[in-house]
């Protein structure tokens, strides 16, 4: 393997290292909004806020 | 006649068969037991891998011996099947995942950049390999060290280049054991006295669900992308459902505490079993030591400048100082965090902070692997 084909392998799999945990992230604030708001919602309207 | 059974018993002993190569993984095996026991560099496994490179290099025991006709291959040679197939670094993650709390990350979900951007130095280092003359698959090997993850590095390496195990899994364990040395002059070269007296806002409360759905969703997400990281992923996981799910305390009490110490036996006694004066003594375990310091430092440096950039998008939410936890080394690089903050303010608590980025750092470790061995397995 020559130089340049290593940096182009090690940039690839940098980059696909933050677009797998990009996803992720997108996801988990999906999941936050879905499931971790309303129940903050329900408490917050428990303690009469 | 006595002298000659005298002679017949000294050459049939394993004194008669010692090399000069013997003598200094002895001596190496003994200075690794002192480090662990003397100076606690990372004895759970630095002990076993220390006492399986002493077994290995004392001659004609054949406890590393493979089968043969009708005798039967030695003890370790079985156990390190565990290694070469993969399923000790996994169930090290299994272990791993159960004792893990991934409420900060679920709670900072944009600390998942932060554990990408600590894996520069896999990058970085795999290009230098590369550049020395490695082949691309034991590149990646020495690469995934600046992951600072043990098991994964191990998992990766057996799959790509069984034949650097010893050298790797000792420069991964050692590096992450002297993590407090490495990332702390790194952190303040790169950041100014304000940035680490940067106060974090409290985290908020992640409800039960979130924690459930969390496992579901990540090994889900993962496995479908990479299907190569499904055993990591997928243990790690599996061991945090059994903690969050509430309904598995046994199954959960097993994997933080038995299993995971069992495993931890056989892997590093096995690991420290490879590496022989033939495989070990060469320049390029010298190479892979210093090219794993290398990626230690590209990682700390990466996940810096990433928590750099966060600090000034937030305006000043984000105290950079919680990048180098990026590192994957759990808990030890988040202490260092907490360590460093609280020189620059002694009121400043950023543990729990830096556990996000420090959790980012597993996954992000493991995806790189799973990304390595799609690549060049």
């Amino acid at each position: 393997m020559t130089i340049p084909d290593a940096l182009l392998a090690a940039l690839f799999c940098f980059s696909m290292v933050f677009v797998v945990l990009a996803c992720l992230y997108a996801l988990l604030r999906l999941f936050s909004l879905l499931l971790g708001k309303p129940a903050s919602r329900k408490k917050a309207a428990k303690e009469g806020k | 006649m006595f002298l000659d059974a005298l002679e017949k018993i000294w050459l049939s002993s394993g004194f008669a068969a010692l090399t000069w190569g013997n003598g200094v993984m002895i001596f190496v095996a003994c200075a690794l037991v002192y480090l662990a026991i003397a100076k606690k560099f990372e004895p759970l496994l630095l002990l076993p891998i220390a006492f399986g490179m002493l077994l290995v290099n004392l001659p004609l025991s054949g406890i590393m011996g493979a089968p043969g006709g009708t005798e039967a291959g030695g003890l370790l040679y079985y156990l390190y099947l565990g290694v070469k197939l993969g399923i000790y670094p996994s169930l090290i993650f299994l272990g791993i995942g159960a004792m893990t709390d991934f409420g900060p990350l679920i709670a900072r979900p944009g600390c998942l950049f932060l554990g990408a951007g600590a894996q520069l130095g896999i990058a970085a280092a795999f290009v230098i390999a590369v550049a020395l003359g490695f082949t691309p698959q034991q590149a990646a090997s020495i690469g995934i060290i600046g992951g600072a993850d043990g098991p994964t590095a191990i998992y990766l390496t057996s799959r790509l280049a069984p034949e650097l195990l010893p050298a790797i899994a000792i420069a991964a364990y050692s590096y992450m054991a002297l993590i407090p040395m490495i990332q702390p002059p790194l952190m303040r070269a790169l950041t100014t006295k304000k940035e680490r007296a940067v106060k974090m806002e409290q985290l908020r409360e992640v409800t039960k669900r979130e924690r459930i759905c969390f496992p579901i969703v990540v090994t889900v997400l993962c496995v479908l992308l990479l299907p190569s990281v499904a055993p990591l992923i997928g243990m790690l996981m599996l061991g945090n459902l059994f903690r969050e799910s509430g309904v598995t305390e046994r199954l959960s009490q097993t994997a933080q505490n038995a299993l995971i110490n069992i495993v931890t036996i056989f892997l590093g006694v096995t690991v420290g079993a490879t590496a022989d004066a033939e495989t070990f003594l060469r320049l390029e375990t010298l190479e892979i030591i210093g090219l794993g310091l290398t990626a230690f430092v590209f990682s700390t440096v990466g996940g810096l400048l990433l928590g750099k950039l966060m600090c000034r998008l937030t305006k000043g939410k984000i105290n950079p100082l919680i990048g180098s936890a990026g590192v994957s080394a759990v808990p030890m690089a988040a202490r260092v965090s907490q360590t460093e903050g609280q020189k620059a303010d002694p009121t400043n608590h950023l543990l729990m902070h830096a556990m996000g980025p420090n959790m980012a750092g597993v996954i992000g470790s493991a995806v790189a692997a799973g990304i390595l061995l799609s690549l060049f397995g």
